[in-house]
């Protein structure tokens, strides 16, 4: 007991003598801790858009209005027969402009100003491997039969938006490392200057025989608690970013899957908490090093 | 209780500041380390409490050979060696009730063990009025007492003053030194390195002289010079 309140006043001392000092280390943490949480559930929600949407990619072969029923008929009979080809469906006119009405419901003057006869008949194609060979393969094969308009490769597009979201979730990996670290140096040098203005006391304990544990404990507590409340403030701004940012993107979107909230409420926390306490550890015991020699 | 064979100590190997001394010291003793400025002495006092390792030679410590010790263990030989120094090492910020307690609260002493011993201990040195006075409104010799009485309130085997009379008085250092002989006659061993021949003369205890890092001479009953 009479331990537990020496620590906890030497850390509150501790933590209250550098107060600007252990805000710039809290608010680095928070940062760093923020863009790491972040890039993971953007990583987490694009993993899952991209999965569900390649699942129904499918190859567009879009038919000539001109195109007699014997031709239509014979190519779905080739276009089934391909070894890469898993099924294939016929979309009328029709159902072409029923589902562009129902993608574009939210945009009316699209919808009116495009005629029921304006959209082409296409023969929907799954795949069985969506490669970049396969698609190419049946394109190819496709592309001179009577009565085809054009190929369209669905999954060209959709990789392109998945490249560019890759390339802004490694610069967010990246930012965020360079802020931990920054705040990893942040916390050290707060712990640091409570060594150095507790140097005396720290010269005493050693003369008299206290453990090196019991001397540095209260230094690992403050780099902890420094890490734990920037942690907490990452989660809490992690769960109000979740609720804004990604419940935004699926009011108009809301076909496609969200991530579960286990994540934000479960995984990124024990993430969040292990991280900044593993980042305490490491930064107190660097810069207690070359002070607490014995 | 203490034992140093062949210990030479030399800093970027050029600085020889111990040289092949060889020093053996019973139990209960009271030995003055003498000697000028930078021959050796408080390079001596440091090898004892680990601070530093010998450069050759052992050194035996409370019947442990300290080369041997791990680090971890090093406190705890720390707590058989109470130490005084010229500058007393006292908290500015502590009252002298808190300045002796402090010396057991950092090795886990329980309360009730330092609430009966630190206001015992700091009576034997002769400040039971004092406890809550601060550092700064204590006299020099005071403040040496209560440097004492921290060094002393956890029974040490061994007691190290390096220059404990440096900075007092004549008459102020005569009382230190009736103290420190109090604390030597309950069976502490004492080592007090020091440049006060008038003290040294005036006790008529073992010396110890060093010169150059070399003992050169070890005599009961000495003066401070020849």
């Amino acid at each position: 007991m009479r331990r537990l309140s020496y620590y906890f006043n030497e850390t509150v001392n501790g933590l209250r003598r550098h107060g600007l000092m252990v805000f710039a280390a809290v608010s680095t943490v928070f940062i760093s801790l923020f863009l790491f949480g972040g890039a993971y559930l953007i990583n987490r929600e694009v993993n899952l858009v991209l999965d569900f949407t390649t699942e129904k990619v499918e190859v567009a072969v879009f038919l000539k209005d001109t195109i007699t029923l014997p031709d239509q008929n014979r190519l779905q009979t080739m276009i089934q027969a391909m070894p890469e080809v898993t099924s294939v469906r016929y979309e009328s006119k029709a159902e072409a402009y029923a589902r562009f009405k129902r993608l574009f419901a939210n945009q009316p003057a699209l919808t009116q100003n495009v005629s029921a006869d304006a959209l082409p008949a296409s023969f929907r194609v799954k795949l069985k491997n969506p490669s970049d060979a396969a698609i190419a393969a049946v394109a190819t094969r496709l592309d001179n039969q009577p009565g085809v308009e054009t190929v369209q490769d669905q999954s060209q597009l959709l990789k392109r938006v998945f490249a560019v979201s890759h390339i802004l979730q490694a610069g967010a990996l990246v930012a965020a490392v360079v802020v931990l670290l920054s705040a990893a140096g942040l916390i050290g040098n707060t712990v640091r200057m409570s060594v150095f203005s507790r140097r005396r006391e720290i010269g005493i304990m050693r003369l008299v025989g206290a453990t090196n544990w019991f001397i540095r404990i209260p230094f690992i507590i403050e780099a902890l608690i420094q890490a734990l409340i920037g942690a907490g403030a990452a989660i809490i701004a992690l769960v109000i970013f979740r609720r804004v940012f990604l419940n935004s993107i699926h009011g108009p979107i809301a076909f496609l899957p969200i991530i579960p909230a286990s994540y934000v409420y479960v995984w990124i926390p024990i993430f969040l908490l292990i991280g900044g306490v593993a980042m305490a550890m490491v930064a107190s015991f660097l810069a207690m090093r070359r002070f607490l020699e014995v | 209780m203490i034992k140093c064979e062949h210990v030479t100590k030399t800093y970027k190997d050029t600085v020889i500041a111990l040289d092949d001394a060889n020093i053996d010291i019973g139990k209960g003793e009271f030995v003055f380390m003498v000697g000028p400025t930078g021959s050796g002495k408080s390079t001596l006092l440091r090898l004892l409490l680990k601070e530093e390792e010998p450069t050759r030679g052992e050194i035996h410590v409370a019947g442990k050979n300290i080369g041997k010790l791990s680090p971890w263990k090093v406190p705890y030989l720390r707590r058989n060696l109470g130490t005084v120094f010229q500058d007393f090492k006292l908290l500015p910020d502590k009252t002298v009730f808190q300045n002796v307690a402090f010396a057991l609260e950092v090795i886990g002493k329980p309360k009730h063990v330092i609430d009966q011993r630190v206001p015992e201990m700091i009576g034997i040195v002769g400040l039971g009025d004092k406890l809550a006075n601060y550092p700064d409104e204590l006299s020099g010799g005071e403040q040496q007492r209560v440097s004492i009485a921290r060094a002393f309130v956890n029974r040490p085997l061994i007691l190290l003053a390096d220059e404990p009379t440096g900075n007092l008085d004549p008459a102020t250092s005569v009382e230190i030194m009736k103290l420190l002989d109090r604390i030597n006659r309950i069976g502490t061993t004492v080592i007090m390195a020091t440049h006060d021949n008038a003290i040294v003369d005036a006790m008529r205890r073992r010396v110890i002289e060093l010169e150059n890092g070399k003992v050169v001479r070890d005599q009961d009953r000495g003066v401070y010079g020849y």
